[in-house]
C-alpha cells in the first residue's frame, strides 16, 4: 500500500515532502499516489453522508464526492499555473499538479479523520437539516484548512526570491478565493450528496438554477425557525 | 563489520542515475519488464489498475452524466442512459493507459533489464549481511577467506552498473553521438575482466557462490550495453 504511505509522508514530513516537489523528486507517483488515496478517503465520507438516505445514495456519493474535489482542481489549475508562470514562476506543470493534489488529499484526510463523528451523529440524531449544516461545517473547516497549507506551502516551495512576490501572492489567495466559488457551485450542479428524507433516490437535482451560498442560508434561517 | 549501505544503489541514486523515477513496477511512465515475471510484482500492478480504473470512475462518470443532463435539458432517462458511456470511457481510458505505460516499458526494455540487475545487486549485498551476520554468531562454520574478494567484486559491480545506468541515459536522451559513451564501455569491459579474475581465484565456498552471480550481473551490464556500441560501430 504503497499510495497511502505516500500521503502518511506528507502529513507527518511535509516539509522534505515540499522540498522533494520543489527538486522534481518522484512526481510520477506522487501524482499518482495522492490521486488514489484522496479518492478513496474521498469515498469514504461520501458513502457515509449518503447512507442518512438509502444504498442507491451511498454509492452515488461515493462517487460524485471525490468528483467535486478532483474535477474542480482541474478546471481551477491550468488558471493557477498560466497565470503564476506569467508573474515569474519557474515551476512545471507537474509541480503545481502535486501541490494541488497534496492540499486535495490533506483534505480528504481530514474528512476521513470527522468520517466517525459524521457516523455517531448519522446515528443519533434524527434531523435532515442538522446532517446537512453539521456537514458543511465539517466541510468548510476541512477545506480551510487544506487550503492555507496549500498557501503556505505554495509560498515555501516558490521562495523569497521568486519575482514579482507580491503580485505572486495576492494572485495565489486570488486563486483559493476562485477554487472555493467553483468547487462549491460544482456542489451545488452535483447534489444530492445526501438525499433528501422521504423522496426516492435521484441522481441529480431536477430544477439546475439557484446556488449553493443561497440553500446555506435558507438551510440556517430554516434551522432558526426564522 | 562494515556496513554496507555506501555500497547499496539507493532509489534515490536511481532516479538520478536514470533521470526517471524508479519503482518496483515503473519506470516513469513505463512499466518495468519484470512486472509480468515476479507474483509480488503483479499483484502490486493489478491493485495500481483497480485504483487508476476507480480514479477514471470518479473523473469520467459524474462528467459523463453531467454533459448527458445539460444537453438534454435536464432528463432523467438521458441521465441514466449515459451511466454505461460514462463507465465505458473510464475503462477505455485505463486500458488505454496500461497499453502506454506497456509500450513505453517495451521501449526501455535496457533499461527495465539493468534496473533488475540493480535489485540483484542490492539483494546480494543483504545476502551478505545475512552471511557477515551468521559468521559473527558462530566463526567456526564459515570461512572468511574471499570476503574481500567478494566485496572488491561488488565494488566493481556498482562502478559498472553506475555506468551502464549513466550510458543508458545519455543514449536515451542523445541517439545519435556520443564520444563519452567508449570511455563508460571500457571501463565496463575492464570491470568484466576484474570480476572474471576474482572468481577464478576463489572457486568454492558461499563468497564463491556470490562472486560468481557478481559476475553474472557483470555479464549481464556488459551484454545490454553491446548493441549500443556495435551499433555505432557499423
Amino acid at each position: 500500500m504503497k499510495h497511502f504511505t505516500v500521503l502518511i509522508r506528507l502529513l507527518r514530513d511535509r516539509k522534505n515532502f515540499l522540498d522533494e516537489i520543489s527538486h522534481d523528486v518522484k512526481l510520477e507517483s506522487k501524482i499518482l499516489s495522492l490521486l488514489v488515496a484522496s479518492s478513496l478517503f474521498f469515498a469514504v465520507y461520501g458513502a457515509i453522508i449518503g447512507a442518512s438516505s438509502s444504498w442507491l445514495q451511498m454509492l452515488s456519493s461515493a462517487i460524485k464526492l471525490p468528483a467535486l474535489y478532483l474535477v474542480t482542481l482541474i478546471i481551477c489549475l491550468p488558471t493557477l499555473y498560466f497565470f503564476d508562470i506569467l508573474f515569474g514562476s519557474q515551476l512545471n506543470f507537474r509541480q503545481y499538479t502535486v501541490m494541488a493534489l497534496t492540499s486535495v488529499s490533506t483534505i480528504s484526510v481530514l474528512l476521513f479523520s470527522f468520517a466517525p463523528i459524521v457516523l455517531f451523529f448519522l446515528i443519533s440524531v434524527q434531523g435532515y437539516d442538522f446532517f446537512l449544516l453539521l456537514n458543511v461545517a465539517v466541510m468548510a473547516l476541512t477545506g480551510f484548512v487544506g487550503v492555507k497549507l496549500f498557501y503556505k506551502g505554495m509560498r515555501i516551495i516558490v521562495g523569497p526570491d521568486a519575482i514579482e512576490q507580491q503580485l505572486r501572492n495576492r494572485l495565489l489567495k486570488g486563486w483559493v478565493v476562485l477554487y472555493g466559488l467553483v468547487g462549491s457551485q460544482l456542489g451545488w450542479t452535483l447534489r444530492p450528496f445526501f438525499g433528501a428524507p422521504n423522496e426516492p433516490f435521484q441522481i441529480f437535482r431536477p430544477e439546475i438554477e439557484g446556488n449553493f451560498y443561497a440553500q446555506v442560508f435558507i438551510l440556517i434561517r430554516s434551522l432558526f425557525g426564522l | 563489520m562494515p556496513n554496507l549501505d555506501p555500497l547499496r544503489i539507493s532509489s534515490h541514486q536511481l532516479d538520478q542515475l536514470t533521470g526517471l523515477d524508479i519503482s518496483d513496477t515503473a519506470m516513469g511512465w513505463a512499466y518495468r519488464q519484470s512486472v509480468w515475471r515476479s507474483p509480488r510484482k503483479l499483484i502490486s500492478w493489478a491493485s495500481t489498475q483497480i485504483f487508476l480504473l476507480g480514479v477514471a470512475l470518479v473523473f469520467c462518470v459524474p462528467t459523463a452524466l453531467l454533459v448527458a443532463r445539460s444537453l438534454s435539458n435536464g432528463s432523467v432517462a438521458a441521465v441514466w442512459r449515459s451511466l454505461p458511456i460514462g463507465v465505458g470511457i473510464a475503462i477505455a481510458l485505463t486500458l488505454a493507459l496500461s497499453l502506454y505505460f506497456g509500450y513505453q516499458g517495451r521501449q526501455l526494455a535496457t533499461l527495465s533489464h539493468l534496473l533488475d540487475q540493480v535489485d540483484r545487486f542490492n539483494e546480494m549485498l543483504t545476502a551478505i549481511e545475512i552471511l557477515e551476520e551468521l559468521q559473527t554468531a558462530s566463526p567456526s562454520n564459515l570461512s572468511l577467506d574471499n570476503r574481500e574478494a567478494v566485496l572488491e567484486a561488488m565494488h566493481v559491480n556498482r562502478e559498472s552498473l553506475v555506468c551502464a545506468l549513466t550510458t543508458e541515459r545519455i543514449m536515451r536522451k542523445h541517439q545519435r553521438f556520443i564520444a563519452q559513451r567508449y570511455e563508460l564501455f571500457t571501463s565496463i569491459e575492464n570491470n568484466l575482466a576484474t570480476l572474471q579474475t576474482l572468481k577464478g581465484m576463489n572457486e568454492a565456498s558461499e563468497y564463491g557462490r556470490l562472486l560468481n552471480e557478481a559476475l553474472q550481473i557483470g555479464t549481464s551490464i556488459h551484454q545490454e550495453l553491446r548493441p549500443f556500441y556495435s551499433d555505432h560501430s557499423k
